[in-house]
């Protein structure tokens, strides 16, 4: 499947899972987060919807307003809004990256994991690739994006026959994309190199090499 | 792939490393803002003096008067040292403590860590709730064992219920609880150019009882939760490296308020008790043997700051050992998530409040759990700072983020400072029996 076409299913499928939501949200279930804002929950109280939670910018909040608004005429007469904005973060975007090394049993599990960092929004910065134990790890460029120090980290889990999933990102969204790769993925392992400027490690770029996943997933 | 440069330009220049970037973006803190940046530093530093820390500063202050002050000096920077390797460790690696040992240091190691620490938080958690239990109890006459299920639910409907942003405001408030001591410290009317002099210059008895009162202050200072508290919240706080320098004013806040309460409780029970030969065992006995000589007002206050102290410190002590044991299995942890959203991190939470509870209505001694806590503790501090320094001065865990010399220095005499509380808790065990 090409890129391109593996991004706007991933795209359509967190849509899906969105509507999903507001409908168990609409039918009373109030024991979920909202899939893609994970600070927000929502109730309905005879005719008035309730969002509760923080999110992290008032567009962030405008966005949720917007997708609460469509609910009006489906049993929901008002949308109280009780979100808080967090306050103003000092940190920088594009100042640092950092690189993640997620270990897995096979391919097939780094590429379903690839495609829920892509799901939950997180498009890499740099580049996203998976390596397999059969691909050529000189091809790849492993020991390129890796510091050295965490070469033997990614070759041993290659010996033992696992695959990796490779992704630089802005140190300002490692936490998340962390979390996301180390709760709700089937990672055995997350190596995570120092931060290092941007610069050090390419400019921003498509998210992933298209052939190259598919060479090295196959 | 773009090739990783090497570590100059052609021109022979070096190549901009990650400090010089963030020196480069030129962010300073506003005064205004610097509100916003106390966090868990301040909380830990809070959390630091838990019922059972108190009742060791009042013991100390009442067997040796003002002589152990210069202590807390003394401690100070440590603390302040191990508190902001254990937050680097969040900020760099973007995990919690004990996830990063695991990952570096095996299974085995993690293991023994996490299950030390959640023995000694649980025995903790028991021996505060007695304490506010019997604080509580001294106040009203109602007898104690009729609050500790009531308080024990409290902190937990807060810690499960609410999400981290409101625990967080709920915690920092309860910090200023501790001006009562300093104001307790007003009515107790000290001698204070006696007390200046004993804080700066430093005297030392060569006495077993000030000497085991010395290393029983510094064990209670610097406590295995706290470390774990801390590089969870930097992760609950998600301050990366960009945030390090708003997380070392927010650690060093946090661990000179601590010390300052630790110092006016010291003040109070050194100027009363001291002076006037009163025993006592636990802090409840202090608040109730300082009606007499210092007025009833003095005891209320003494009072407060016990009952917000277990407040403040239980839901963090329930919560690190949450955050340890989900670290270790790589469960969802998060005070900010519902408790569906992470079931065994919250399960843990729970049955650490449970288990505390019921240590706490069956009958056990105070004194003894105080004892084998702090013993625990101290037997699991030195090895955890050890992993500590080794994880952030490692160049292939923080890279640029590694530990200046002076840290080193530093943390390393914190490791042989708790060494000698460990020989000394030896000694007095080898001399004195078990309490």
């Amino acid at each position: 499947m090409a890129e391109t076409e593996r991004e706007q299913a991933a795209h359509e499928g967190v849509q899906e899972s969105v509507r999903a939501w507001w409908s168990a949200v609409l039918a009373g279930h109030v024991d979920q987060t909202h899939p893609v804002r994970r600070g927000v929950s929502a109730q309905v109280k005879g005719e008035v919807l309730h969002l509760n939670g923080s999110v992290t910018s008032a567009e962030e909040r405008q966005e949720l307003a917007e997708e609460a608004a469509q609910l009006r005429g489906r049993g929901i007469s008002e949308v109280k809004d009780n979100l808080v904005v967090q306050a103003e973060t000092e940190d920088r975007a594009g100042v640092l990256v950092q690189t993640i090394v997620a270990v897995y049993e096979n391919g097939e599990q780094a590429q379903a994991a690839a495609d829920a960092l892509f799901a939950h929004g997180h498009t890499p910065r740099g580049l996203m690739k998976i390596v397999t134990p059969d691909c050529d790890r000189v091809a790849e460029g492993l020991h390129v994006v890796l510091p050295e120090l965490n070469w033997s980290d990614a070759d041993r889990a290659l010996d033992a026959g696992r695959s990796l999933l490779v992704v630089v990102v802005d140190e300002t969204a490692a936490f998340a994309v962390r979390e996301l790769l180390d709760e709700e993925t089937h990672s055995l392992l997350i190596v995570i190199a120092p931060p290092e400027p941007g610069a050090n490690l390419a400019a921003p770029a498509e998210p992933a090499d298209a052939g190259e996943r598919e060479r090295s997933s196959s | 792939v773009t090739p990783r440069p090497a570590d100059a330009t052609d021109d022979g220049q070096p190549r901009e490393g990650a400090k010089q970037a963030l020196e480069q973006r030129g962010r300073k803190l506003s005064p205004v803002k610097l509100l916003r940046v106390i966090g868990p530093g301040l909380i830990a530093g809070g959390a630091d003096n838990d019922p059972a820390g108190i009742t060791t500063y009042s013991v100390v202050g009442a067997q040796n008067g003002f002589s152990q002050n210069w202590l807390l000096i003394f401690s100070t920077p440590l603390l302040i040292v191990v508190q902001q390797m254990s937050a680097r460790i969040g900020n760099v690696t973007k995990t919690d403590l004990a996830a990063s040992i695991r990952q570096n240091y095996g299974r085995n190691i993690a293991a023994t860590a996490v299950l030390l620490t959640i023995v000694a938080n649980i025995i903790t958690i028991g021996a505060d709730l007695v304490m506010m239990a019997a604080t509580v109890e001294l106040v009203t006459g109602v007898a104690f064992v009729y609050f500790v299920i009531p308080l024990a639910a409290v902190m937990g409907i807060i810690t499960i219920a609410f999400d981290y942003n409101t625990i967080r405001k709920y915690l920092l408030w309860l910090v200023a609880v501790f001006a009562s001591y300093i104001m307790s410290a007003v009515l107790a009317h000290p001698h204070w150019p006696t007390v200046a002099s004993q804080t700066v210059i430093p005297r030392i008895d060569l006495t077993s009882t000030y000497f085991l009162g010395a290393v029983g202050l510094l064990g209670t200072t610097i406590t295995p939760y706290m470390f774990f508290w801390q590089s969870s919240g930097e992760v609950e706080e998600k301050r990366g490296v960009q945030g390090i320098g708003r997380s070392n004013l927010d650690i060093s806040v946090g661990m000179v308020w601590s010390n300052i309460t630790a110092f006016f409780i010291m003040v109070v029970t050194g100027s009363v008790l001291f002076s006037h030969g009163a025993s006592i065992n636990t802090a409840a006995d202090a608040a109730r043997a300082l009606e007499p000589l210092a007025g009833a007002q003095a005891k209320y206050l003494f009072a407060a700051g016990i009952v917000g102290a277990g407040l403040l410190a239980i839901p963090v002590l329930a919560a690190s050992t949450a955050y340890a044991v989900a670290g270790f299995f790589g469960w969802r942890r998060s005070l900010g998530r519902q408790a569906n959203r992470a079931p065994q991190f919250y399960l843990v939470l729970a049955l650490a409040l449970v288990v505390g509870v019921q240590l706490a209505i069956s009958g056990v001694n105070p004194i003894k759990a105080l004892f084998y806590s702090q013993v625990l503790d101290g037997l699991i501090a030195p090895v955890l700072i050890v992993l500590l320094l080794r994880l952030s001065s490692s160049r292939k865990v923080m890279g640029e983020f590694v530990n200046s010399r002076w840290t080193n220095i530093i943390a390393g005499a914190t490791i042989g400072v708790m060494l000698l509380a460990d020989v000394a808790l030896v000694y007095t065990v080898a001399t004195s029996g078990l309490p």
